[in-house]
């Protein structure tokens, strides 16, 4: 515990500038996720250094600011470094002319800085980086949450797995190139998801990895609306090819997903037994990085083979999401690879 | 009748909630309320004074069936709505919340329900409910299954060991924040090491 107090931000404030930090602070928090409503953290490549003076003085370095009533009034934002000093009125201060050192700053004031997808709190000579569990996202202050599983997983594949945004899921892949998979790459998969729904799903929700439905069918991914009879069981399945050796790929294509369709339904079956009274719907998530023409020596590829496989949607036979009450559209995520002409 | 206090802490909740997240929903507020009622423990108060019980649910969240009860009486009477699990203060119930606030006695706990509350300025929801999760008392619940009462002997002297250390690291702190925030990220790395082992031990 001693560690943890000694890396986070909050105890430094307060050990540097007393209460009147931890109410700047405060307030500092609550205005980042306003500002991340509007300004997207992951759009800006230069600093974002926001701060609130502990006696709410002016900085004179500000002189030439622009006053807004809020984060929702902020005008068209430049390239350049942005810095906001936020006044105890509710109004900030906006300049993107001015360069200010956070550490100088931060002598009378609570200062925060959003750089190179890092974000740091500073009070006086003190700095700490703020952790960020939330992976898939730059910042922990602009994480979205959802209220139904199928919105969130939609997010997740259009912001995490489109562009294997999520530090997690980028790391099943075996060069950053993204051809090929890490060899067993369904463990890294099922984290990455796993951890972006137990962030942003809202509600009365338990996420768990990996529940035994029965002795031979493990799902992926298991979630509890505890103060309904609602689960849902997510399995995972990946198509492309996972580098084994140096020469030789393991390749799965589209049957795997049917595969993964007929598990899915057993896991419905079994469960159905076990848990009768529960309304259980079932998920299947397929990541899909094939890509057209790679042998084991492929070290760059084109759009035309990198994306071949981009629109191609999977037949099922059957189609449980059909026939099926209890199990949804499968979900395809099409991972895209980095091309070279 | 439900409890006074399950009423008010009820009602201030769903609008913090509804303030910093748009909405509430039913099980949030029984876990900010319980983080409150741990809140005041930290500060010295003695359990029995924060007017009503909570169990652990199997899936580690934590229930108060005073505050249920207060739900469904403030839903019977208008001073909320619900659609779904997420709930709203209507007209009525903000105008209870403005008399509430005048009664002295409910001054001490919008220190410790706001506290708790603002946790969410460091966290998103989702990690705050996993840290909850992970609580003494809670994570049993969560390991072996069934309910049970939170706040028990057993767990609450865990819970003074968690606040002692708390207290050893931090001392006399001008915001409950501080200790809120170091708690729950202690708590957060215990959620990610147990997702580590439930994941280890279904693979072999």
């Amino acid at each position: 515990m001693a560690q943890i107090a000694d890396e986070l931000y909050f105890p430094m404030v307060e050990d540097k500038h007393g209460q009147k930090g931890t109410h700047a602070l405060r307030e500092l928090l609550d205005f980042l996720q306003s500002l991340y409503k509007y300004v997207a953290p992951e759009t800006r490549s230069t600093r974002i250094l926001v701060f609130r003076h502990v006696d709410d003085t002016t900085v004179a370095a500000l002189g030439d600011s622009v006053e807004c009533i809020s984060a929702q009034h902020l005008p068209a934002l430049s390239t350049d470094p942005i810095v906001i000093q936020l006044r105890t009125n509710g109004r900030l201060l906006l300049s993107q002319t001015v360069q200010i050192d956070p550490i100088l700053l931060a002598q009378e004031s609570v200062v925060y800085t959003f750089e190179n997808r890092i974000e740091r709190f500073y009070a006086k000579n003190e700095v700490r980086v703020v952790t960020n569990p939330a992976q898939g996202y730059p910042s922990v202050f602009a994480v979205p949450t959802f209220d139904s599983l199928k919105t969130a997983l939609e997010e997740y594949r259009s912001k995490q797995a489109r562009k294997s945004s999520c530090k997690i899921l980028a790391t099943c892949w075996k060069n950053p190139s993204r051809i090929f998979f890490k060899n067993a790459p369904e463990s890294t998969m099922r984290d990455s998801l796993t951890q972006f729904l137990k962030i942003c799903l809202r509600g009365d929700v338990e996420v768990r990895p990996e529940q035994i439905v029965d002795e031979s069918h493990p799902a992926d991914i298991k979630i509890t609306w505890f103060m309904s009879n609602r689960l849902a069981f997510i399995e995972i399945k990946w198509l492309g090819a996972a580098k084994t050796s140096a020469t030789k790929l393991t390749r799965y294509s589209e049957g795997r997903a049917r595969t993964g369709a007929k598990q899915l339904a057993d896991y419905l079956n079994g469960n159905a037994i076990q848990a009768p009274k529960h309304q259980t719907r079932g998920y299947l998530i397929v990541l899909d990085g094939r890509r057209a023409k790679v042998k084991p020596s492929t070290k760059k590829i084109n759009s035309e083979n990198g994306f071949k496989y981009e629109n191609k949607e999977i037949l099922y036979s059957p189609e449980y999401h059909q026939i099926r009450p209890d199990f949804e559209a499968p979900i395809r995520m099409f991972m895209e690879p980095i091309c070279q002409p | 009748m439900p409890s006074a206090y399950a009423s008010f802490d009820f009602l201030f909740i769903a609008e913090e909630l509804s303030s910093k997240l748009g909405r509430a929903t039913v099980g949030e507020i029984h876990m900010f309320a319980y983080l409150g009622c741990l809140l005041s423990l930290f500060k010295g108060q003695p359990v029995a004074e924060w007017g009503y019980s909570f169990a652990g649910l199997e899936s580690g969240s934590p229930f108060s069936p005073e505050l249920q009860e207060a739900y469904t009486e403030l839903e019977r009477a208008g001073s909320v709505t619900s659609e779904g699990s997420s709930v709203a203060v209507t007209g009525l119930g903000k105008q209870q919340v403005e008399v509430f606030n005048s009664l002295k006695m409910f001054v001490p706990r919008k220190l410790y329900l706001g506290a708790a509350c603002a946790s969410l300025l460091s966290f998103p929801v989702g990690m705050v409910r996993n840290a909850m999760s992970m609580g003494p008392g809670l994570r049993p619940v969560l390991n072996v299954g069934g309910i049970r009462p939170l706040l028990a002997m057993a767990s609450l002297e865990q819970l003074h060991e968690h606040f002692d250390a708390l207290f050893s690291v931090l001392g006399q702190t001008s915001d409950l924040l501080v200790p809120s925030t170091v708690w729950l990220t202690y708590l957060l790395e215990l959620s990610r090491k147990r997702d580590h082992e439930l994941v280890s031990r279904a693979s072999v």
